[in-house]
């Protein structure tokens, strides 16, 4: 896939993702006299490598959004593309913990720079002396209006964890050895006036981990006679890879003609939605005059594009290789932090987690049900994600989700889609992004992490707000006042729809 | 049809009992002492450990009920027994026609690794003969191959040490060793041994660890094949661990320590186990804030790995639920 076509893609299959009708909110004519903004991170948690040089599970690449609201009378206006243009302001966002000068001294981003322009052709990785993501912006830059899921939008900014001056923050190990990171740098954004005035501004997390891969696969690659370092690791997985039934040991793969062999992209033969794809490019049309290095085991008919996505081969492999199970982790059905950044990090770290012994598996499933329920043959789909009101296909909850017309005992009128798929669901006058209140998914206000609760706690912090019992202002956007200037300033559950 | 249907009804009414008997339930298991170990707070341990009674789908899985025993166990905890019935209950039920047993409920495809688990969950509540255990031998001797190996599931034949092992772990629980072919396994096995000493999970190139160590080690004691010099270049091995060498560089891991101490017992070098660095260990594990332990240093506890690590306070004294044994059968 040309990067050209990539780049509109990688917003996470996000039309696939949208379910609800257009803002009612949006398009008054008033021209507000202050502005408010709200931000976050699509996910709650990106994966990062810390190599690239062997082949490449995920690239820097973060996401965030923010919804704008424009005051000037009782209700607030909310600032789209059009309206934007009209009052004469722009949303912009620059990275606050990422610079230019930490990212490109980075060793590990370094080698993204080295190899970026061969895992992806066409891209540049540092553009004037700036670093830019996949997607073309940068750490930082103006936010863009998705006319599809009626956000602010930076896709794809160049977000890495990094080696943080206040050693406290730096909580995530690093497996390969070196000096312990900081998984949550932060990102802020504001609203501006045509003479750069900032007229409002907040501030999100952007999280970017390590996975767990090395942990493991470090003395995998030890055990079976491999250097345990990344490198080591990388001609293991190659072998291992050449004895599957698609004989390809990527070692042997030199895509750009170059004499070296790598680096491979896995979603050039297993498509990959988190890389913006919906079907594999498949390596010739990537790189043409690919060779197969001398003392391979298979010739260019083999190197096909495989009919399983990327999300499908790993996590089924992982959940039923008899080496993994008996020589790893007899539980790792469950335990998705093997690989997911759980490595200090607790990338599930929402309100969910606060208040009940509710699991990852409890939404999405156990790695058995998900490939028994055909979850991982349309990673990333609306269909295969949980909701509000229920669990993803296949998985079995221990707990009862939310009830669809039910918030904190109050019966609201019922709309089955309403909650849709909270990552990009909207509702409040069918206006306001679930996150915009809630926060990112996995981080649900108020999360357990003190640096996520930053921003509803600044927004919901005026001394004037009262909060019931068991409630404050780390809690969900629920302070009237806030958006609707005649309304009461005690917290509150709003109407959902 | 019939049989199902009276399965189902006869789970339904005891997970009614278990809600109805919760209050009382409580009450006997505040009545638990903890024996704390100055280094880590056991209360906290419990309480983390714990968190899983509050799913309405306790006890889980079959390696989810096996660590709320051991830990709890291990910790000098009573198990109250509504809940001692209810993981009973939950593994029975995750034995198949064929004897195997499952990771869980969902899944219908019984295994030795699963099976070995469930042995111990139930050989610790003292309920071994809750389940079928003709079945269960007639299922693990059913996984052997020509090569001497056992393979991981009817479905998964082929043979490796870890699933040798595993077998003839649970061959040895039900008094069905005579199931072995105790020559073409020990060849079988100790084509793992590596020149350095200790035994690797793979045969051919590669290096030792402590988990085949101690899997190799424990098999040839069991087939009464273990032998001086196999035994001396185990222990040579594991002196160049982290887990016996305070200088190693290598990085200390939560499994590999548990398997170091097995191994050193396995071939009767149970006085050079260094409780000293196994304790410090833990203690780098040990997460406060929670009261459970990491599988590395820096990561964040699992109840998986919170069993593990006391799993190792067990081998090493530190934990006064006197387990160990049991735990090996």
């Amino acid at each position: 896939m040309k990067l050209k076509k990539l780049v509109p893609a990688l917003a996470l299959t996000a039309a696939a993702l949208t379910a609800v009708a257009a803002p009612a909110l949006a398009g008054r004519t008033t021209t507000p006299s202050s502005y408010k903004v709200v931000a976050w991170n699509d996910l709650g948690m990106h994966c990062a490598c810390p190599t690239f040089a062997g082949f490449l599970l995920l690239p820097p690449f973060n996401t965030v959004r923010a919804q704008v609201l424009g005051y000037g009378s009782n209700d607030p206006v909310i600032i789209d593309s059009t309206n934007a243009g009209t009052y004469g302001v722009t949303v912009s966002y620059a990275m606050a913990d990422n610079t230019e000068a930490t990212l490109q001294a980075d060793p590990y981003f370094q080698q993204w720079i080295t190899y970026a322009p061969k895992l992806f052709p066409g891209f540049v990785p540092v553009s004037g002396g700036k670093v830019q993501g996949l997607a073309g912006n940068g750490i930082s830059g103006n936010m863009t209006y998705d006319t599809n899921l009626k956000d602010w939008t930076a896709v794809g900014i160049p977000a890495y964890p990094l080696v943080d001056a206040n050693t406290a923050k730096n909580i995530m190990t690093d497996p390969l050895g070196g000096a312990n990171r900081n998984p949550y740098p932060m990102t802020n954004v504001y609203v501006k006036n045509a003479s750069g005035t900032i007229l409002a501004q907040t501030s999100t997390v952007t999280p970017v981990a390590f996975g767990g891969c090395c942990s493991c696969h470090l003395s995998l690659a030890a055990a079976n006679g491999y250097p345990a370092t990344s490198a080591g690791s990388f001609a293991y997985l190659g072998k291992m890879h050449g004895m599957n039934s698609s004989k390809i040991d990527f070692n042997y793969l030199d895509p750009t003609g170059d004499g070296t062999s790598g680096p491979i992209r896995c979603s050039w033969c297993h498509w990959d939605p988190a890389m913006g794809e919906t079907a594999a490019p498949g390596l010739a049309n990537v790189w043409p005059n690919y060779v197969i290095m001398a003392g391979a085991g298979f010739t260019k008919a083999d190197v096909k594009v495989s009919q399983y996505s990327f999300s499908d081969v790993l996590h089924r492999f992982h959940s039923q290789s008899t080496k993994v199970l008996t020589q790893y982790d007899a539980n790792v059905a469950t335990n998705c932090y093997d690989c997911h950044p759980g490595n200090n990090v607790n990338c599930y770290r929402g309100s969910h987690k606060a208040k009940t012994a509710l699991w990852c598996v409890d939404c999405h499933g156990n790695l058995n049900q998900r490939t028994a329920a055909g979850q991982l043959t349309q990673p990333w789909k609306a269909s295969t994600l949980p909701s509000c009101t229920a669990a993803s296909a296949g998985a079995n909850p221990a707990f009862a989700c939310h009830a669809t017309n039910t918030v904190n005992g109050t019966v609201y009128p019922t709309n089955p889609s309403l909650f849709g798929k909270f990552i990009n669901g909207r509702g409040h006058k069918g206006s306001i992004k679930c996150q915009t209140c809630h926060g990112s998914a996995h981080a649900e206000a108020p999360s357990t992490m003190t640096l996520d609760n930053t921003q509803l706690s600044n927004l919901q912090g005026s001394t004037s707000y009262s909060f019931p019992a068991g409630k404050d202002k780390t809690y969900a956007l629920g302070v009237c006042v806030y958006c609707h200037p005649t309304k009461t300033s005690t917290w509150g559950t709003p109407p959902h729809l | 049809m019939f049989k199902k249907s009276c399965m189902f009804q006869l789970a339904a009414a005891f997970a009614l009992f278990v809600v109805l008997a919760a209050p009382a339930l409580a009450k006997e298991k505040a009545k638990g002492t903890h024996k704390a170990v100055a280094e880590f707070d056991f209360k906290k341990t419990s309480a983390f450990i714990k968190e899983m009674e509050g799913r309405p789908d306790f006890p889980v899985a079959t390696v989810i009920a096996n660590d709320y025993v051991y830990t709890l166990l291990a910790m000098g905890e009573k198990i109250d027994a509504g809940r001692q019935n209810a993981i009973i209950l939950a593994t029975k039920l995750a034995q198949q026609k064929n004897g195997g047993f499952t990771p869980d409920k969902s899944n219908k495809n019984g295994s030795i690794l699963y099976t070995d688990i469930a042995l111990e969950t139930l050989a610790l509540l003292d309920a071994n003969n809750a389940i079928d255990r003709t079945k269960v031998k007639t299922f693990a001797a059913s996984l052997k191959n020509a090569d001497g190996g056992f393979g991981f599931s009817p479905e998964a034949k082929k043979s490796s040490l870890a699933t040798t092992y595993y077998a003839v772990h649970v061959l040895k629980g039900v008094n069905g060793l005579d199931a072995v072919d105790k020559a073409k396994t020990v060849e079988y096995v100790k084509g793992f041994a590596k020149k350095e000493g200790g035994f690797g999970p793979e045969k051919g190139a590669g290096v030792a660890n402590a988990r085949s160590t101690y899997m190799a080690a424990y098999v040839l004691n069991a087939l009464g094949a273990m032998d001086e010099a196999t035994a001396k270049k185990a222990v040579q091995f594991l002196e160049k661990t982290p887990y016996l060498d305070k200088k190693s560089k290598e990085r200390p891991e939560l499994d590999e320590q548990l398997y170091a101490i097995r191994a050193l017992k396995e071939v009767a070098a149970g006085n050079r186990v260094d409780k000293a660095i196994a304790l410090n260990f833990m203690k780098r594990l040990y997460i406060k804030v929670n009261g459970g332990f990491g599988p590395l240093e820096g990561y964040g506890s699992t109840p998986d790995s919170t069993t593990t690590a006391l799993r190792i306070l067990s081998e090493i004294g530190k934990a006064k639920g006197g387990i160990p044994l049991v735990a090996k059968r």
